[in-house]
């Protein structure tokens, strides 16, 4: 284990000018469930001396609606909002979502910021020290990706030079619901939408930045649907994951928004409108837009090419769940 | 630096001094010489490290332990009541035979102990939810899941 100095915030202030003094030095810890492996691994080349704890930051830990807006603190752990009844009676898919999220432990102690802003999980990447690492790949600063040559089974399909894929399954699931991120620093605060949360070589978050609220308008569709593709079935990150939801504009006028997890650094997203109507030619055009918007930018790597027919079946089971 | 902590550890109040990085399950382990709580991955993928903090199963081995400073900590050292050798669970576990290599037997006991607090009456689905982030090499998980309905009829 990386040694390092801990403090405690004592409140949202105090723990913004923690990070606004010590910028990159410091390193804000939530439930600590994947700074700690960061820490134990060694994997990256530099490590910040300092850990502040945001924990017994109460004012950060909150669910309610206002303003027909659900919005969730950064340090509402993921069981609190899994069991939450705004989330189990208007967001379901919420539920849905975390319920594959980890162990009923990590959920205990694991937060919604802390999923959000969690390193990725390539295994070049987070090659531990203790094995001979840590491997200096293009993401580190090195000169290439070593996922292209070597084995890239659960790589990205979209990749922009670095093809590690957005972890976070509630990603996929608030970008569907069009969720908003409020990100604050000392004297600033601004306002992202859930894909310009990621870029491809890293968080779009300065070191003194935090994500402070998830913002999530109550205006969700008629039917919400996550699916999840894993190799096991508890505890494991996806292979693949999608999130649909279904929504009537004006009589017959529906509006699909299905977002994509798995195929590369952020959620990627298909918007369709169109006069629904409840038959295979309405699963076909669906499929066919997912195509040409999304699979289109596909360049699958030596080993990953079957996460384009998997994705096809698995957007078909989706549309049909929600129609 | 070392820096002093204050917490409640089986019912006890512990006063210790420790480093700012270690994790609670080293602390645990290596320093309170407790051993039966056990690291299998260090990770948060196995549970063999699982203890209850305010009620609450928690993996020790990603748990700061700066962080239990004012909490309440119980492993499975610390769950039968008083005068009493074994906690059910821990009968329970005996006599059905759910314990084969004993690896996973205290992080599944913890598992089902949070369980517990926050149920009384769990059913089978319950259960499986509960154990979830708990490994088993040996059993099958079958004997386990009688193990902890076991425990529930017997309480
Ligand atoms: C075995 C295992 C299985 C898992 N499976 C899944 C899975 O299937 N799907 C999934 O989505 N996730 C999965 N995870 C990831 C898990 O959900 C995250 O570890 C957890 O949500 C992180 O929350 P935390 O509060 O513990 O974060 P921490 O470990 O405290 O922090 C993680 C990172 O985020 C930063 N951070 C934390 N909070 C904020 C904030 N408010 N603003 C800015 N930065 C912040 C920290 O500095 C750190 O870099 C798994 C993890 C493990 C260990
Ligand atoms: S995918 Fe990204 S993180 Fe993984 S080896 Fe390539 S550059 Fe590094
Ligand atoms: S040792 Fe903690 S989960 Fe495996
Ligand atoms: S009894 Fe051996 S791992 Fe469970």
């Amino acid at each position: 284990m990386k040694k390092f100095e801990y403090i405690e915030a004592e409140d949202l202030e105090d723990l913004l000018s923690i990070l606004w003094d010590f910028k990159n030095e410091a390193r804000v810890i939530a439930g600590g469930t994947d700074l700690l492996s960061i820490f134990k691994d060694q994997y990256l080349l530099s490590y910040p001396k300092l850990v502040v704890n945001a924990k017994p930051v109460k004012e950060l830990d909150y669910v309610y609606i206002e303003g027909g807006i659900l919005k969730i603190g950064a340090l509402t752990r993921l069981s609190t909002l899994l069991s939450h009844p705004l989330v189990i009676e208007k967001f379901p898919i919420i539920k849905e979502a975390i319920m594959t999220i980890a162990t009923p432990q990590i959920r205990n102690v694991g937060t919604v910021g802390g999923n959000l802003c969690q390193d990725i999980r390539c295994w070049y990447y987070r090659y531990p020290a203790r094995l001979g690492g840590p491997l200096i790949c293009l993401r580190k600063g090195g000169k290439t990706c070593l996922a292209i040559r070597g084995d890239n089974r659960y790589h990205a399909l979209i990749g922009k030079r670095c093809y590690a894929v957005c972890p976070s399954d509630l990603a996929i699931v608030l970008c569907c619901l069009n969720a908003e991120i409020i990100v604050v620093k000392k004297k600033n605060q601004r306002k992202l939408d859930v894909q310009s949360l990621y870029t491809p070589l890293g968080l779009s978050l300065q070191p003194d930045e935090i994500v402070k609220e998830i913002q999530v308008p109550c205006n969700y569709g008629f039917r919400q649907r996550f699916i999840k593709f894993t190799i096991r079935r508890p505890i494991d990150f996806a292979v693949l994951s999608l999130a649909g939801q279904l929504k009537f504009e004006k009589k017959d006028l529906s509006k699909w928004i299905i977002t994509f997890g798995g195929i590369s650094y952020r959620p990627e997203v298909v918007v369709v409108t169109k006069y629904f109507q409840k038959n295979e030619k309405t699963v076909e055009k669906l499929l066919e837009e997912i195509v040409r918007s999304v699979l289109v930018k596909a360049k699958p790597l030596t080993k990953n090419a079957y996460k384009i027919p998997l994705l096809k079946g698995l957007s078909r089971k989706l549309i049909h769940s929600l129609m | 630096m070392k820096r002093e902590i204050k917490f409640k550890l089986n019912g006890e109040e512990v006063t210790a001094e420790v480093e700012s990085h270690w994790t609670l399950l080293y602390f645990l382990r290596e320093v309170l010489k407790l051993k039966g709580t056990k690291e299998g991955c260090g990770y948060g993928e196995c549970g063999a490290c699982t203890v209850v903090i305010d009620k609450m199963a928690v993996n020790s081995c990603l748990f700061p332990v700066m962080e239990v400073n004012g909490k309440d900590v119980l492993t499975i050292e610390g769950i039968s009541g008083p005068g009493e050798a074994l906690h059910p669970l821990q009968k329970a576990f005996i006599e059905e035979g759910a314990v084969q290599c004993g690896f996973c037997t205290p992080g599944m006991i913890m598992s089902a102990y949070a369980l517990f607090e926050e149920k009384k009456n769990p059913d089978d689905e319950d259960i499986k939810e509960a154990i979830e982030g708990n490994l088993c090499r040996c059993t099958g998980y079958v004997k386990i899941i009688d193990a902890i309905n076991a425990a529930k009829r017997g309480k």
